[in-house]
């Protein structure tokens, strides 16, 4: 009973971004016009823009799921927050890198020090080490509250680094001309956007509902229910120490 | 609560040096400590375990435990190694949290490894009278190293104590702060059979001051005809022996 | 569960113990003094010899130090007390709120000096004025790497492995330490934007790390 309905909600995940993906691809090759200034390169925004929007979400997902699990102290929040910073570094990397091919042709550089760069390849580099505390004993209830502590450390950092960036870059000099996304965006650009970011979602919400099939049975291997020879019940009888009487 | 209230009473006193262990020099000779006062069965709990475990790899360390030590009793503790003597212990301390159960304390209780415990750098008074500090009481600090024969040594640094002398400072730090609950894992190992000796007298006086002791231990001959219980680990379960 | 001592005699009782720690050890002053010493050095080599050149790194030469400096600090905090078994003995007397404070008011002594070293040796060398706001950038910046060093000191000494995951936790969440830091040591930067951003920066991580901290202590 417990197997047939996340497996038919997988499904019909699976079923909805591979539609949504599908129109999402038709809208941004077809229908959606060429940029008047960047050209074609600026196209990658349909996967770059999402990508970048899936991995944020995963961040704050940790963030919710990391205080979760240190109030109920229970493991499933804490299989949660690993699947989305793993999916959420995945998208951070490709965000970035996208964005590096995009801005290699419009920019003529491979980076710039754009504070939307810069806190997101900080973010990498936060949600890296807490992926790597995960490793940190072999205690698996210690590796969990330990990364939640970098969950909540890591994402209170978030604001403070972006802002110093953007005030690092605007009170230097004027602000960045090199922003991408100029406005008003093309409503039928918009449109393609909106649907691309749809599919990016649901098949996030895909991947870490699989890979969280995956962490449960691997902490339910690592914790086999007690049985047989294990020593379980109650004490056979309460120890009490007293002082014994002394000659 | 009121088991801390009536634990506290006595323990204004500075530790008793009625007692004290004279070392070094000549084998030092123990003064029996009056009466450990009147004896408590029922009463006052420095510690209370109930149904506690604790789950390694998956598995529980041993079956639930119900303990419950009163103030001025020794109890040692044997077993195997890896039976879980190390993390009784440490629960018992309130280093570790238990996976199922409640612990209930009255009062600070305190977890030594070995005779380690105190920064090496230090000497032994700046150690001892620091860690002393910690629980508010620097004044005890004195009083303790004097019963447990320090004095000589306590210019010294401590990494330079042999191992028996650091069982002695870590004791001192200990017992200055007056702790309900002592937890002291393997401090027989590397002892040789006089210093043995000695820490046996020192463990009867420190328990003769109410502070309920818990001593994990592979050489438990020496400590055992001053022990209130013995408890053993074996097969997963913790038994009275 | 301690005893009956006040918080803020506890919190005073960790501090002296960490000022006689260090008295007798000296282990954060040989840590970090030396480090920052050759730091600075090098640094003056890597971007000098014009002196429009070394103006222009000088601020972010003593925080880069700074940050840097962090990362073996940090051991101090837990990590050798973990190796002398003395952690124990510590976490059993003293409330996990006064630990934190004591460590942290620690790590930010050490950072002070630490700061004062490298801003005095890159004032010297590199022969650069010292705004008065780079005072204050130093302040809050150095308690604000205080709380960090002290919350991943506990996080990485606690694990048996990975202690090199220091650095990779430490430096990338000290970026507006060092950000914040650099501009107020800069002359002709708009101070009151960077002070406030320092300020908000120490008071969240501070918080964060108090707050995430005795969770940090449990096994």
């Amino acid at each position: 009973m417990t197997t047939r309905s996340p497996r038919s909600a997988d499904r019909f995940l699976a079923v909805a971004a591979a539609l949504a993906a599908l129109a999402a691809g038709v809208l941004a090759v077809a229908v959606a016009p060429t940029d008047a200034v960047q050209g074609q390169p600026q196209r990658l925004m349909y996967v770059h823009v999402p990508a970048a929007w899936l991995a944020y979400l995963c961040f704050a997902g940790v963030l919710v799921t990391s205080i979760a699990f240190l109030v109920r102290r229970d493991l499933r929040w804490d299989r949660v927050a690993q699947a989305a910073a793993e999916l959420g570094v995945g998208m951070t990397a490709l965000a970035i890198a996208l964005g590096s091919v995009w801005g290699r042709p419009v920019w003529g550089v491979w980076w710039v020090w754009d504070p939307r760069l810069v806190t997101t390849a900080v973010l990498l580099l936060v949600y890296l080490g807490y992926l790597s505390v995960r490793g940190l004993g072999d205690d698996r209830a210690a590796g969990a509250r330990r990364a939640a502590a970098v969950g909540i450390i890591g994402f209170a950092n978030v604001p403070v680094v972006h802002f110093s960036v953007v005030w690092w870059r605007t009170l230097h000099q004027p602000a960045s001309v090199l922003s991408p996304d100029p406005a008003p965006m093309d409503p039928r650009m918009a449109a393609a956007l909106g649907v691309a970011v749809l599919a990016f979602t649901l098949a996030g919400a895909l991947v870490v509902r699989r890979r969280l099939r995956v962490l449960a049975v691997a902490d339910t291997a690592a914790a086999p229910p007690a049985e047989g020879d294990a020593p379980t019940g109650v004490a056979a009888e309460p120890l009490v120490v007293v002082p014994r009487s002394r000659s | 609560m009121t088991a801390r209230a009536d634990r506290r009473a006595p323990s204004r006193r500075a530790l008793r040096p009625t007692y004290a262990v004279a070392m070094p020099g000549p084998r030092a000779i123990p003064l029996r400590p009056p009466s450990p006062g009147p004896a408590v069965p029922g009463g006052a709990a420095a510690l209370r375990l109930s149904g506690v475990t604790r789950v390694h790899g998956g598995r529980p360390v041993w079956a639930p435990v119900d303990l419950l030590l009163t103030p001025g009793t020794l109890t040692v503790v044997t077993g195997p190694n890896g039976s879980g003597k190390s993390t009784l212990l440490r629960l018992a301390a309130g280093l570790l949290r238990p996976a199922a159960g409640t612990r209930a304390c009255a009062g600070t209780a305190l977890y030594l490894r070995g005779g380690a415990g105190l920064r090496t750098a230090q000497t032994v008074r700046a150690a001892v009278t620091g860690t002393a500090a910690l629980a508010g009481r620097a004044q005890a600090a004195a009083a303790a190293m004097a019963a447990l024969g320090l004095h000589p040594l306590a210019d010294r640094t401590v990494g330079t104590l042999s191992a028996g002398e650091r069982v002695r400072a870590a004791l001192a730090a200990a017992v200055a702060c007056r702790p309900a609950v002592l937890c002291l894992d393997e401090p027989t190992a590397a002892l040789d059979e006089r210093a043995l000796d000695d820490l046996a007298a020192v463990l009867d006086a420190v328990r003769a001051d109410g502070v309920a002791l818990l001593v994990a231990t592979h050489q438990p001959g020496v400590l055992l005809p001053l022990a209130d219980a013995h408890l053993s680990i074996a097969d997963g379960r913790v038994v009275r022996r | 569960m301690t005893a009956p001592v006040p918080r803020t005699a506890q919190v005073a009782a960790v501090l002296r113990r960490e000022a006689a720690v260090e008295r007798a050890g000296r282990e954060a002053l040989v840590t970090t003094a030396p480090f920052v010493a050759a730091f600075v050095v090098l640094a003056g080599l890597a971007f000098g010899p014009a002196p429009e050149d070394l103006a222009a790194a000088a601020g972010g030469t003593v925080w880069l130090a700074l940050l840097v400096a962090t990362v073996p600090l940090a051991r101090t905090v837990a990590g050798t007390e973990i190796a002398e078994d003395s952690w124990d003995l510590l976490r059993g007397l003293v409330a996990p709120g006064a630990l934190f404070a004591g460590k942290l008011l620690a790590a930010w002594a050490a950072l002070l000096v630490t700061g004062l070293l490298a801003g005095g040796l890159v004032a010297v060398l590199f022969q650069v004025p010292v705004p008065p706001q780079a005072l204050y950038g130093g302040l809050l910046g150095t308690l604000a790497l205080a709380a960090l060093t002290t919350g991943f000191g506990v996080l990485v000494a606690s694990g048996s492995r990975r202690r090199g995951l220091l650095a990779a936790l430490l430096l990338p969440a000290g970026l507006p330490a060092l950000l914040a830091g650099t501009q107020l040591s800069t002359p002709g930067v708009p101070v009151l934007p960077w002070a406030v951003l320092v300020t908000v920066y120490a008071a969240a991580v501070v918080v964060a790390a108090w707050a995430v901290f005795p969770v940090l202590l449990e096994e």
